[in-house]
């Protein structure tokens, strides 16, 4: 019982918060928890999570990738591109759409992190403005068109159905125990949390930060070009702004799920509680009945209260700690 | 020796020698960016596109000398515009317009000004954060329609004169540059983008100084809005989107460094004609205009490169 308690303590105040606003929205809306209802809101939310552990580790090691919208859109553009150029009836020329789109986000990833990482930039400019050439370049694949209408099969991957739930959730539940793995059990994951903590620290004690921070930036890459790929399978189309918000909702969803922006602690495990819990309120908002105009600024206003108490209380804590140093 | 002061020269004046780079080969390439008898590009630059682009780019300078960025200037710009073209339809009266429209700009930089002080979120998150609220309140007031017939008075005022627009630009930008170079609070801006704390620690208020830029920014971009729809006639809430980038792409390529402490009016007004030229002439040449975000990208990757080169040359001379 004392463990439960113990463990119960250490889920963020901010979870809770969440957790109190779905109960509202059960109250409100009955059909809130319709099983259909509850599958939606995971099927909804196995996008963002994928992009989102990827920004989980970026934030953990104390920086942020703010491309990885931009990312999703020109993998989802250029695979999108490819399958309709070569044809996609074929399960070898949607393997290869897949591995291009992965590829593609490592690529741009790639670029992040040796100008982080490797000629530390800025971080934020750096990806504010790679966010700019995706989506400039997604832009310039197709002029600025839509593709869509692709064959069942390539469609199949996302929206089949599997145990009852579409494949997508399980494809994004591989991916994020895979990355949960990494995180939590190997050397370079604890090296991440590390360098969050203390960069200077990590750096003196042998660790190599250039390589540590390049690879942060490449794996967030890669699952920003995954994730974007299986949205064009999810919703037959490849648009030009077909990620955009996605590096705003991924922040968001790592900083409910307990992550704070100054790094070094936190996890993936929180990230799924975050991404699930943003996604259930969308869905719980649309419900109660409100235009998606005013559910925008609900989200915008809950998300800026959010960073708010959460920068607010690791201030606090900060100021604790240096006073026990003080004393 | 004489080679070094080449290269303080060229330090120095690097981007003046862009621009004139810049206005040459366009010239040299095309028939239509400015020929002896052909103003009507150029002018239609100088009095169009550049009272918004320079104004914009100097607000986003000042928050960048205090080592922050302000990524809510687009969505300001449209949720402000559209409470204006709502006044002005209700009422038709220019005054009431231009006052909500500076006093809301107000409004919205302090509030960023207050999250980026007293909460101490990074600056970058919390007006992105805003500009997603703000976006979200401009789309509730308009549904995503357009709004337009702003009465008899309101645009007259600005574009029967063409020159209307630069008179106010040269204004606001005489203002700025005065109070940053002359008075003291502008001494302390400079003094706390250098080193925060140390500035603190030497008596200035540093988060009211902070606040103080934020304001004065959000005042410049309720300005911007008026004249967005005065020049337009119409307020939608989706404009404005790419006003952030450009901005910081002018006043990096301007010259203002990153990390605070640097960066004056003079080099927004460069950074903007820069980034301004660059899209103009790549149109004029014929580059698709999507090609554009990806220029502006570019734009900003090359002048941090430029900024840190720069720096080595510079103290290369030192030495």
């Amino acid at each position: 019982m004392n463990k439960l308690i113990v463990v119960l303590k250490k889920v963020p105040g901010l979870i809770w918060g969440s957790f109190l606003a779905l109960v509202v929205f059960a109250i409100l809306a009955p059909k809130f928890l319709n099983p259909l209802n509850l599958i939606n809101i995971l099927n909804n939310s196995s996008v963002l999570l994928i992009i989102a552990s990827g920004m989980t580790i970026a934030i953990l090691s104390g920086q942020l990738d703010i491309s990885v919208g931009g990312i999703a859109t020109l993998a989802a553009m250029t695979a999108g591109l490819y399958l309709h150029n070569v044809g996609d009836t074929s399960a070898i020329n949607i393997i290869l759409a897949f591995v291009i789109g992965i590829l593609v986000g490592m690529a741009v990833g790639s670029l992040n992190g040796l100008l982080i990482g490797v000629y530390q930039y800025n971080y934020w400019l750096v990806t504010f403005s790679t966010m700019s050439i995706s989506y400039g370049l997604s832009q310039v694949l197709t002029n600025g068109n839509i593709i869509s209408g692709y064959s069942k099969m390539f469609r199949n991957i996302a929206n089949h159905r599997f145990l009852g739930m579409p494949q997508l959730v399980w494809i994004a539940l591989a991916v994020v125990i895979v990355i949960i793995f990494i995180t939590y059990r190997t050397k370079f994951g604890m090296h991440i949390y590390a360098i969050g903590d203390s960069e200077q620290c990590a750096a003196q004690s042998g660790i190599n930060v250039k390589r540590i921070r390049f690879s942060i930036f490449v794996i967030a890459g890669g699952l920003a070009g995954l994730g974007g790929v299986l949205l064009v399978s999810r919703t037959n189309s490849a648009s030009p702004i077909i990620g955009f918000g996605y590096e705003f909702d991924a922040i968001a969803a790592v900083i409910i799920g307990g992550t704070p922006f100054s790094g070094g602690s936190g996890g993936v495990i929180g990230t799924i509680v975050g991404t699930v819990m943003l996604y259930a309120i969308k869905a719980g908002l649309q419900l109660v009945g409100f235009s998606v105009y005013v559910q925008q600024v609900f989200i915008g206003i809950f998300i800026l209260s959010i960073i708010v108490v959460d920068v607010i209380n690791q201030n606090r804590k900060k100021e604790k700690g240096s006073r026990r140093v003080y004393k | 020796m004489k080679n070094s002061i080449l290269k303080f020269l060229l330090f120095k004046f690097s981007r003046p020698l862009i621009l004139i780079v810049l206005i040459i080969v366009f010239t040299v390439f095309t028939d239509t960016f400015w020929a002896p008898d052909n103003w009507t590009n150029i002018s239609n630059i100088i009095l169009q596109q550049a009272p918004f682009s320079v104004l914009l780019a100097t607000a986003m300078t000042m928050t960048i000398i205090l080592n922050g960025f302000d990524l809510s200037i687009g969505a300001s710009v449209a949720f402000i515009s559209c409470v204006c073209g709502y006044i002005l339809r209700a009422t038709g009266n220019p005054v009431y317009a231009i006052i909500a429209g500076v006093g809301l700009g107000a409004v919205v930089g302090t509030m960023n000004g207050i999250l980026v002080t007293k909460a101490k979120i990074p600056s970058f998150v919390s007006t992105y954060a805003m500009k997603w609220v703000l976006n979200g309140f401009a789309l509730v007031l308009l549904g995503g329609k357009q709004i337009y017939n702003f009465g008899p008075k309101f645009r007259p005022l600005f574009i029967s004169n063409k020159f209307t627009f630069f008179y106010i630009m040269v204004a606001v930008l005489v203002i700025v540059s005065l109070i940053m170079k002359y008075t003291v609070f502008g001494r302390q801006v400079y003094a706390t983008g250098n080193n925060p704390e140390a500035a603190r620690i030497s008596g200035i208020k540093t988060d009211l100084v902070t606040l103080k830029i934020y304001l004065m920014g959000g005042m410049i971009v309720g300005l911007v809005a008026v004249m967005y729809i005065a020049n337009l006639g119409t307020a939608e809430p989706n404009i404005g989107t790419d006003f952030p980038i450009n901005a910081i792409a002018a006043a990096l390529i301007g010259g203002t460094a990153i990390g605070g402490g640097s960066g004056s009016v003079g080099k927004a007004i460069f950074g903007a004609m820069i980034i301004l030229t660059l899209q103009n002439g790549m149109v004029q040449i014929g580059v698709p205009s999507v090609w554009q975000q990806v220029i502006v990208g570019l734009v900003i990757l090359l002048s941090i490169f430029m900024e840190r080169g720069l720096n080595k040359l510079a103290v290369r001379y030192e030495e």
